[in-house]
């Protein structure tokens, strides 16, 4: 393990017209961590993922990616990010899913440059890593949700981050699947060793899950494995009430 | 039918067509697929603007056009992303607001002999060399860019959210692409005209978008029904002294009504 963290965020800080939205937020990231970031909606989780992916600037606190400080505008080849609407199928324009995973790789090349040898090498290794490299030639608005997100997953890996970033990653997905799902993404931990953020509101499925948990409402209200809580104190701790859960075949979400 | 070609007005015609035929749908592909279909007619209209504005100032109307379109069209991507003002109402804004700038300009112009008829739905008979020159010129420009930058345009295109994280300068691409735009719509009005400019950047990519099975593919076809639409066009305009924007737009019509049907029988 490195000793310098992938990510490191300290003390941050930031407000919404004159309404803080995060408050003294500190945690860091190390190689093969597998996060969840869990918080009710409106607790501050896309501003944090904002800051942490460079688009918004901490008003308070830093950022640091590999111990370099994250800044608006600057060099983001950190994280590969898999945006919400990855899985929506409202999704439809006419790609094939190795057009969409090779745009990944634009990032890396020079303005005007071409894609080499190598860079066609690393498209089919992410496809091959998230097990859609037969569905290379078919159109992404043709895909499963499933099979959509593992597209947009390839497209985060082509560009070859240290961390990857998945906000609610599994709107629009159906119950089967998002346990499918699931597996994936602990195999891209475990076996691929590949750092992974979830953002996520499903307290329920997520806390079985991640390695640790970090809950958000506004600051910090837990940071730690997510073996040392259960689900019922990480509700408690988000939505401040006691609640039990009764289990149902249709539904994960508490 | 060969005998059209001894009409220099003709060959002229089907020179600055068959540019305008490549431009539009190249252009609209980038446009239908980040949902911004409306801006080529927007910009056309910011183009009527510009060409009023050139009779006026009596300076060649097409290159006003375009540097008027060009101007509003990375003014429409500031205020955007800057002031967060949704895409569509500056659209709605910059369309009604040059329709209103292009009409008042246009009643100062009372002496002028405008054809306004041919701006508004194209017209093969007034196209001039020079005309022709500007728009295989600033066409090949467009056309040059976009090869050379397909990849990066793309990239923006599918996911705007992605591209500003992945720290490419997505801004100034988008502004580019905005100005390309520009560029290609006021240089289609010649032929198809303000009021038709949008369909024959939209129509044709949406017929190509049902039987495309990837980016490429799909924008060579929508480049071929461009080609069939503005040529068939242009022929039965003259032949049956039609309003050639109107023309080209119906057939471009009936290919995509065609292109539903063959995709319903996939």
């Amino acid at each position: 393990m490195s000793s310098v963290p992938l990510l490191e965020l300290q003390n941050v800080g930031f407000w919404y017209n004159g309404r803080q939205v995060l408050k003294g937020v500190s945690f860091q990231v190390q190689e093969g961590d597998y996060l969840g970031i869990l918080g009710p909606n409106g607790s501050g989780k896309t501003t944090l993922l904002k800051i942490m992916l460079g688009i918004l600037s901490p008003q308070e606190g830093s950022v640091r990616a590999r111990g370099k400080e994250v800044l608006a505008g600057g060099d983001f080849s950190v994280f590969g990010y898999v945006p919400q609407h990855a899985s929506h199928a409202e999704f439809r324009f006419p790609v094939t899913v190795r057009e969409l995973v090779s745009s990944g790789r634009v990032p890396q090349l020079p303005l005007f440059g071409r894609f080499k040898d190598a860079d066609r090498k690393m498209v089919e290794q992410s496809m091959r890593t998230v097990g859609i490299l037969e569905l290379q030639n078919r159109r992404v608005d043709d895909l499963s949700g499933g099979e959509r997100q593992k597209a947009f997953i390839a497209r985060a890996l082509a560009g070859n981050p240290k961390i990857l970033i998945l906000d609610e990653p599994l709107t629009g997905v159906d119950t089967a699947s998002q346990e499918l799902f699931y597996d994936f993404l602990r195999d891209l931990n475990e076996v691929f060793r590949i750092t992974i953020i979830l953002v996520s509101h499903d307290v329920d499925v997520l806390a079985q899950q991640v390695k640790s948990i970090l809950c958000l409402r506004h600051e910090l209200l837990y940071y730690g494995s997510s073996s040392d809580l259960t689900k019922e104190e990480l509700v408690e701790k988000l939505y401040g009430s006691k609640v039990k859960f009764f289990p149902h075949k249709e539904n994960h979400h508490a | 039918m060969l005998e059209l070609f001894q009409f220099d007005f003709m060959v002229r015609a089907l020179g600055a067509g068959l540019m305008v035929a490549f431009l539009a749908p190249v252009i609209g592909m980038f446009l239908v697929v980040r949902r911004y279909s409306l801006m080529a007619d927007t910009l056309a209209h910011v183009a009527l603007a510009g060409i009023a504005m050139g009779i006026i100032l009596q300076v060649y109307t097409i290159a006003a056009a375009v540097a008027l379109s060009v101007g509003a069209a990375v003014l429409i991507e500031i205020l955007r992303v800057r002031w967060k003002i949704f895409g569509e109402s500056l659209l709605a804004i910059f369309l009604s607001g040059s329709l209103a700038i292009a009409a008042v300009l246009l009643s100062v112009t009372k002496g002028f002999q405008i054809g306004l008829f041919g701006l508004l739905f194209g017209s093969i008979a007034t196209v001039s060399q020079t005309d022709v020159y500007v728009i295989l010129g600033f066409g090949t420009l467009v056309l040059g860019t976009i090869f050379l930058l397909y990849k990066e345009f793309l990239f923006v295109s599918l996911d705007q959210e992605f591209a500003q994280v992945s720290g490419r300068k997505a801004r100034i691409l988008n502004i580019v692409l905005m100005a390309l735009t520009a560029m290609a719509v006021a240089l289609s009005i010649r032929i198809v005209g303000v009021l038709l400019v949008g369909a024959l950047t939209v129509i044709p990519v949406i017929a190509a978008m049902q039987l495309g099975r990837s980016f490429l593919q799909t924008m060579g076809l929508a480049v071929l029904f461009s080609l069939l639409s503005v040529i068939s066009g242009i022929f039965l305009s003259y032949s049956y002294d039609l309003a050639t924007g109107g023309t080209i737009v119906v057939v471009a019509l009936a290919i995509f009504i065609l292109s539903l049907l063959v995709k319903g029988k996939r």
